[in-house]
């Protein structure tokens, strides 16, 4: 059976928000929360030069930037660049316009599955819930 | 069907927030949007029921015009059933502003939009002097064009366009500038920019600004006590930004009534919208959150009208 664009996110996202340990879902939980809106006003290569600033190799930024990386590789046909390397962000900041804008949306409409999935898997659903 | 037409523009002054109830995406309280396009729309009821409301102040709730004009309403005794003699479609979008690397903001719209005003001014029986030009993958405009940077670029936002001149695009923005924007004094400003900084943009490309560069604002509940964010009360709305242009079509038909029951200064469609046109050049507000200043609009019909 053909699948949605959106069960395919949606399945991905499942995927990956239940992979977050338990000690980190709520942080990662409310930083996917944050990052919609974070994309909105700032754009999507501030947002994440502001993860890799925050970064420290297992903290959620870390995870949600390797995650929001993980489903873009598979989904979005970048324009072959040989003069960069395989990272999200240099991919990001090369890409013309109109892929750009492209991925912005792709982003935006992954991280509401991930918002949604990290929420329900936080614990404390009291606190979680917006 | 209806007797007479005219389109009625509506400029914003403060952000406008015609919301469309609560959602599951980015934003908690998105605005109204259109099905096939996800351009933002204000949709026809509540167009009316502020323009109702004008009316309302201006002549009394009990006024037999408003009634007639607007349909009865029953919350107030009214107890015959019929339908009013204006119509009002649904604000459609021309002009979105985006902010600009050169000239602060442009105002952007796409051959789409042009031609759906065309068709609806069409259907108003205006016919206009210019011409939707050819869609393009670049940005057109005209030569005077001061969003247009040393080397025929355009930024918006973080994003880079090239430009294309057009000579065409300078009807397009005389006549907005003439019909479109509010003709007081005080809009000189905004009549002058639009001669310039009229652009039209790719299809995708407009498509993208409207979903994408609306206003979100954080908006928080303080407890009292500590004074800090309240648990949970932290959410995410959208607005259409200032400076963007709508219009809807506003239609008249002859009271809905025997001729000896109409009122007096009454009597046929064209009263009716001579009725209606008297919130030509007037400020309204549409949409929610009236008493944190948004949605204050004016108003202005075709031509002056």
């Amino acid at each position: 059976m053909i699948k949605s664009k959106e069960q395919e996110r949606a399945k991905k996202a499942w995927e990956l928000a239940n992979s977050v340990s338990v000690g980190i879902i709520d942080k990662y939980s409310s930083l996917a929360k944050s990052a919609p809106v974070m994309i909105l006003t700032n754009g999507l290569g501030q947002t994440l030069a502001f993860f890799i600033s925050k970064s420290n190799g297992k903290n959620e930024y870390t995870l949600l930037y390797r995650h929001i990386n993980e489903w873009l590789d598979d989904n979005i046909s970048w324009t072959p660049n040989n003069e960069i390397g395989n990272d999200l962000i240099e991919k990001v900041i090369n890409e013309k316009s109109q892929i750009y804008r492209m991925v912005t949306e792709e982003t935006l409409a992954f991280l509401s599955w991930i918002k949604r999935f990290a929420t329900a898997l936080t614990p404390d659903t009291k606190e979680a819930a917006e | 069907m209806f007797k007479e037409a005219k389109v009625m523009f509506i400029y914003t002054e403060t952000s406008l927030h015609c919301g469309s109830g609560t959602s599951l995406g980015v934003i908690d309280l998105p605005i109204q949007r259109e099905k096939y396009t996800d351009y933002p729309v204000c949709q026809a009821s509540g167009i009316k029921g502020v323009v109702r409301e004008w009316f309302d102040n201006k002549y009394g709730e009990r006024d037999s015009k408003i009634k007639y004009t607007f349909g009865p309403d029953f919350g107030r005794g009214d107890s015959e059933a019929h339908a009013g003699a204006a119509t009002f479609t649904d604000g459609r979008l021309l002009l979105f502003p985006v902010r600009s690397l050169n000239s602060v903001f442009a105002y952007t719209t796409s051959v789409f939009a042009l031609s759906r005003l065309r068709r609806d001014l069409e259907m108003a029986g205006e016919s206009v002097g210019w011409k939707v030009p050819a869609e393009s993958d670049k940005i057109l405009g005209v030569s005077e064009s001061k969003v247009k940077t040393g080397d025929n670029k355009v930024v918006l936002e973080e994003y880079t366009f090239d430009f294309q001149l057009d000579e065409g695009v300078k009807a397009i923005a005389e006549w907005i500038a003439s019909n479109a924007i509010p003709q007081g004094d005080e809009y000189n400003f905004w009549r002058q920019k639009v001669k310039t900084d009229l652009i039209i943009l790719p299809e995708d490309a407009f498509g993208d600004f409207v979903k994408l560069s609306t206003e979100v604002q954080a908006r928080i509940r303080i407890n009292n006590d500590t004074k800090t964010v309240d648990k949970g009360a932290l959410f995410y709305e959208e607005a259409l930004p200032c400076d963007s242009l709508l219009y809807s079509v506003v239609m008249a038909h002859d009271p809905a009534c025997d001729n000896a029951k109409r009122p007096t200064d009454l009597q046929d469609s064209t009263d009716v919208m001579k009725f209606v046109s008297e919130i030509k050049s007037k400020r309204l507000q549409f949409g929610g959150d009236a008493t944190i200043g948004k949605g204050i609009v004016n108003v202005n019909f075709l031509n002056g009208r």
